[in-house]
């Protein structure tokens, strides 16, 4: 068989766990499901497939339980006898043959069944009258003359089944025993009619169980039931299953009825009024309502949900039964089984019911030791009392059916066993509701102590006209009474003691108590049980206490163990698991079923802590010093060697001044010393080809003077240009002076001014106003150059005037005797640039010198700064000639041999830059040698 | 883009005047006129805006609540007389020209001679500061050509090999200028070149 696997964690399980073995979930379900087959024994099935409920069904066509007289088995033909009962007369003929192996089997006379084949063995061998007592065994001898006297005087007060009510007559049928089932719910069955499964439904009146019990009270298996019971569909499609469900709930109430069958045994007093039939207690619960008080609760399951099994309990029944519920009597006993029908016949009035009655044959045998009354006054007295008809055990049973209500005062319990008068006295002393019962009786019994009958009931839940007792759950069933249903119950009647006689209970009812059938029942020395019967209750009895050991341990049904009581399970649960660990610590110290913690945190550790840092070789490691130090080195200024005092720095820099001021005002006061180069004024010189220019210029030639340069430098381009523009007086030139430079204006003028003066080396007179204009400053660069240096057309007649329209100073304006002839730029003869920046030569060698297209020579006069760069410009020929500093024109001035203000600065010019090499010169010796001893003296100290 | 209006604008002038150069064209020429026509105007004017500028800063100098600048005091005033002397005389008159060469040129000429004497102190110096090779060289190209320039070498009859040899000499500042021209020439081009392909937006701000 496979493992279980609990639908909570899904772990496997043994087959046969109720639990499950890691989360205590529980492995089956409460009430098995249709298709697990647990509702339906095997064979159930095999009835099924045998064609007994197919052929059977409830339907009306089907006879009417009440209709007519019940066959006797002899009167049935062979072949419309049902294959269950064939079965079980098969399987009863085996038994037969087993037990005549057995030698001490007991022998029951033939002539009291009417038809003894049809009987089953076990009781058609019992003796009715006990004339062969010596087949019968030694338990069951005592057990009759011990019922018999004890139930003589007992009165049973019972007054609920009144002797004038009908019993309705059994009707032959297949089916019979169950249709009269259900009239045992106390509904008077109205309609014959009705489908034998109709048995269900119950007065809607009757309270539920939840109304009926406390709430705090309501068990929680009862709840559970409760729940099933009121889901259980009521549906006539759902028949087929209704009566297995009825079954199931009817199992569920049998503690119930079993506690109702203990109170109705007499606590330690006599009963009044005696089971006039002799039946056993729990037939008699079957089939009597207690006589508890018609206000009473009734039966706790509401009849309305319930199944109709339960609701057709009788003591349930009758325990709910309202006032207005007809008694028992009245009931038809529409499908009880024959021998059922027949003892509550025997039980009820005998006398009244109808000869002929249908009932079975065997239960007619019953019936008829257990029939007939012997005291008319007290029919039930007498019924018991003179019940030597009946067997002696089943008049025990009949005289310890104990009375529904309180006993009668003075009624004592010296006959009653204590364990059985505990049972009477919690019973009648606490008058507890009957309500609270079925909690009570499952505290009572537990599962395990339930009869085997009982519990075989619920497994092997038997389909329509199935008798209640037959079948088995491997389909092996006999008979009613097999050897497992059968040797329980009868087993648990062999060890009552001898004096408890008088109240020996049914077999299951005590077996409630284990320990009191073991202190109430033990055997009477010299007995010795039939082997059949022995190998039995020492296995009932034992396999409680010791599981396992060579004895097949009593299991409860799945669904049966499922409805046990919480506490069964839990307190099994609570063994097995840690949940008894009781915290030793902390703020749940003392408490039980605490998870434990310290084990979970123990199991943790500190996580390991991984370093960060970076594991290098001493290799990797130099080098990587190295790197950093080369960086490091990289970005590090090498700082300036600290002066070492501020003092000679001041002597040195006024030592030069003094010296350099010294030398050029002593080189102003004599006369020249020092004689001009002779290339400077060689032909084809700079000085010479200027010189040439200027000298073929016509008379009154137009000259355009450039003046841009600064003031500051405008000592030594005074001291280079004065010459070129005294011999351009000389040649009568129309000075028209221009400049780019702001003070280039005011430059100019001082220039002609200088040039005009005689103290300059003026030969000539030269009237600047009238030979000469100033056109001011032109604004805007090169741009303006552009627009000076436009050509002539239609459109720019005067390009001159457009671009300086309003000249600074020029005798006349543009139509002055100057300015009247120029309009362009070509018109000048010749264009002299006084510059000291090659920015402004540059500007004008490129926008003008183009418009000038070779016909205006370009003449340049810079400073000896400039010159350099703008003598590309005169070797690429776009400058005609160049003059350059106080050399160029200390040169002109010797070319024109005119001294003048050159010739007087080229003294202290020459004396200046002599002074100034020699001492740039001294200055690098010096600090060349301190430098070398300074190195000297270091090695010195490091070799010292 | 930014200012892609603008940046048009300068690129089909650019065009257009670059076009004037090459094509001889009247109508080119004088659209070509007419642009330099505005662009002096608005350098003209942009001087003026010059002008404005300073006095405000200096102004704004003189006027803060601490730290009065009292040279932008005399600048201020500076430029009020001379540009009320200037409205006042003009110009061309003898004595705003004066003013203007007695002050100006004196003071400029001034600085060039405290500049004669700082380059000689730090010839002198140089040795001492930085020791290297460069210094080494530099201090001797100063001596050489400030004796070449004296006219010290020039003037004497050194033979003909000496003398070819000093003007061998002469002619290597001649080739440095002549590098420093082509340098400036080629970056003036690609200047040019760059603001006409947009690549360069100065107006674009």
């Amino acid at each position: 068989m496979a493992d279980l696997r609990c639908p909570m964690c899904g772990k496997n399980n043994p087959p046969q766990a109720e639990t499950c073995q890691y989360c205590q979930a529980r492995l089956k379900s409460v009430t098995p499901s249709p298709s697990e087959g647990g509702g339906e024994a095997d064979w159930l099935r095999d009835l099924r497939d045998d064609g007994v409920l197919g052929e059977q069904p409830q339907a009306p066509a089907t006879p009417a339980p009440f209709s007519g007289q019940e066959p006797t088995p002899g009167s049935i033909p062979e072949g419309e006898m049902p294959d269950w009962l064939s079965r079980i007369r098969q399987r009863t003929s085996v038994e037969e043959d087993a037990l005549s192996q057995i030698g001490s089997a007991p022998k029951i006379e033939e002539d009291l069944t009417t038809a003894g084949e049809e009987v089953p063995d076990w009781l058609r061998d019992l003796p009715l009258d006990g004339s062969d007592s010596s087949s019968i065994p030694a338990w069951m001898q005592d057990v009759r003359p011990t019922t018999e006297e004890s139930t003589a005087p007992t009165t049973f007060s019972q007054p609920a089944i009144e002797p004038e009510q009908p019993v309705a007559p059994a009707t032959d049928g297949n089916d019979a025993w169950l249709q009269s089932l259900g009239a045992w719910d106390g509904q008077p069955q109205a309609d014959e009619a009705l489908p034998s499964q109709d048995f269900t439904s119950l007065p809607v009146e009757e309270p539920s169980l939840a109304e009926a019990l406390p709430a705090e009270e309501t068990p929680d298996w009862l709840k559970s039931l409760e729940a099933e019971t009121t889901s259980a569909p009521a549906s006539a499609a759902q028949d087929d299953q209704d009566w297995i469900k009825a079954l199931e709930a009817l199992s569920a109430e049998t503690p119930s009825t079993i506690e109702n069958t203990i109170q109705d045994i007499p606590p330690a007093t006599p009963v009044e009024n005696e089971h006039p039939s002799g039946l056993t207690d729990f037939l008699h619960t079957l089939e009597e309502p207690p006589s508890a008080p018609a206000e009473e609760p009734s039966l706790p399951v509401e009849a309305s949900q319930a199944p109709s099994i339960i609701s057709d309990w009788p003591v349930s029944a009758e325990q709910a039964a309202p006032p207005s519920t007809p008694p028992l009597d009245h009931i038809p006993s529409a499908g009880v089984t024959e021998w059922l029908d027949a003892l509550e016949k025997a039980e009820t009035t005998p006398e009244k019911a109808p000869e002929g009655a249908p009932t079975s044959d065997w239960l007619k045998d019953i019936d008829a030791f257990s029939a007939p009354p012997a005291e008319p006054p007290a029919p039930r007295e007498s019924a018991i009392a003179s019940d030597d008809s009946g067997p002696d055990w089943l008049r025990d049973f009949g005289n310890i059916s104990p009375p529904l209500e309180t006993p009668l005062p003075g009624q004592t319990n010296e006959a009653v066993p204590d364990w059985l008068t505990a049972f009477g006295s919690e019973d009648t002393a606490e008058e507890l509701p009957v309500e609270s019962a079925p909690s009570e009786t499952r505290d009572i019994l537990p599962a395990e102590s339930l009869p085997e009958w009982l519990r075989a009931i619920e497994p092997q839940q038997p389909a329509p006209g199935t008798p209640a007792f037959a079948g088995s759950d491997e389909g092996k069933t006999v008979g009613p009474f097999s050897e497992e249903e059968t040797s329980t119950w009868i087993s648990s009647s062999e060890p009552l003691p001898a004096e408890t006689e008088a109240y020996e209970l049914p077999a299951f009812t005590v077996e409630t108590e284990e320990g009191a059938i073991e202190q109430a029942h033990p055997l009477a020395e010299g007995e010795q049980l039939p082997d059949w019967i022995a190998a039995e209750p020492s296995t009932a009895v034992e396999s409680s206490e010791e599981n396992g050991e060579g004895i097949e341990q009593a299991q409860l049904p799945t669904w049966l163990q499922a409805m046990r009581p919480l506490e069964a399970a839990v307190q099994s649960r609570a063994t097995s698991l840690d949940e008894e660990r009781i915290e030793k610590s902390g703020p749940l110290a003392g408490m039980s079923g605490v998870l434990p913690g310290e084990e979970a945190v123990t199991q943790y550790r500190k996580p390991p802590i991984y370093s960060a840092r970076l594991r290098v070789s001493d290799k990797q490691q130099v080098l990587a010093n190295l790197l950093e130090t080369v960086v490091a080195e990289e970005t590090m200024t090498q700082p300036l060697q600290a002066e070492p005092n501020q003092a000679p720095q001041v002597i040195i820099r006024l030592l030069v001044g003094v010296v350099l001021i010294a030398a050029l005002i002593l080189s102003l006061l004599v006369k020249p010393f020092i004689g001009l180069p002779k290339g400077q004024t060689a032909v084809g010189s700079a000085a010479n080809q200027v010189f040439k220019q200027i000298e073929e210029l016509p008379a009154s030639a137009p000259v355009l003077v450039v003046v841009d340069y600064e003031a500051g430098l405008s000592g030594e381009m005074k001291t280079a240009a004065l010459p070129v523009i005294q011999h351009l007086m000389t040649r009568k030139a129309r000075l028209v002076m221009v400049s780019t430079q702001p003070v280039g204006v005011v430059l100019a003028e001082d220039l002609l001014k200088d040039a005009a003066t005689p103290d300059r080396g003026s030969a000539i007179t030269f009237s600047v106003p009238q030979s000469s204009a100033n056109l001011g400053y032109l604004v805007g660069g090169a741009f303006s150059l552009r627009e000076l240096a436009a050509p002539m057309d239609a459109s720019h007649p005067r390009p001159l005037q457009s671009a300086l329209p309003a000249p600074l100073r020029a005798d006349g304006g543009w139509d002055g005797l100057v300015l009247k002839s120029l309009s362009q730029i070509t018109d000048f003869k010749r264009v002299i640039l006084l510059t000291d920046s090659i920015e402004s030569g540059r500007n004008w060698l490129e926008q003008v010198q183009p418009a000038l297209a070779k016909k205006v020579p370009l003449l340049v006069v810079s400073s000896a700064q400039a010159a350099p760069l703008l003598q590309p410009f005169q070797s690429s020929g776009q400058v005609n000639a160049m003059l350059s500093g106080l050399v160029g024109g200390r040169a002109y001035e010797e070319i024109t041999r005119r001294p003048a203000a050159a010739s007087a600065y080229w003294n202290a010019y020459q004396v200046g830059l002599g002074i100034a090499l020699l001492l740039i010169l001294l200055g690098g010796i010096l600090m060349s040698l301190s430098a070398l001893f300074n190195r000297s003296k270091k090695q010195n100290q490091a070799k010292g | 883009m930014r200012a892609p209006i603008a940046t048009a604008i300068a690129i089909a002038i650019a065009l257009l005047i670059l076009l004037g150069y090459f094509i001889p064209i009247p109508l080119i020429a004088d659209v070509q006129g007419l642009l330099l026509g505005w662009a002096v105007i608005v350098a003209g004017f942009a001087a003026l805006v010059g002008i404005i500028n300073l006095i405000l800063v200096h102004w704004r100098r003189a006027t803060a609540p601490t730290n009065h600048n009292l040279y932008s005091v005399l600048v201020i005033a500076a430029f009020l007389l001379t540009f009320a002397i200037g409205v006042w005389f003009g110009p061309d008159d003898p004595a705003f020209q004066q003013v203007i060469l007695a002050i100006q040129v004196p003071a400029e000429a001034s600085l060039m001679a405290v500049l004669a004497v700082t380059l000689t102190v730090a010839g002198l110096r140089l040795l001492q500061r930085r020791k290297g090779t460069l210094a080494v060289v530099f201090m001797l190209s100063a001596l050489v050509y400030l004796l070449l320039a004296s006219g010290l070498f020039t003037a004497a009859d050194w033979g003909s090999p000496l003398q070819e040899i000093f003007h061998l000499v002469d002619r290597l500042p001649l080739a440095g200028a002549r590098g420093i021209l082509l340098g400036i020439a080629l970056g003036s081009l690609t200047a040019g070149l760059r603001v006409i392909l947009g690549a360069d937006r100065p107006y674009s701000g």
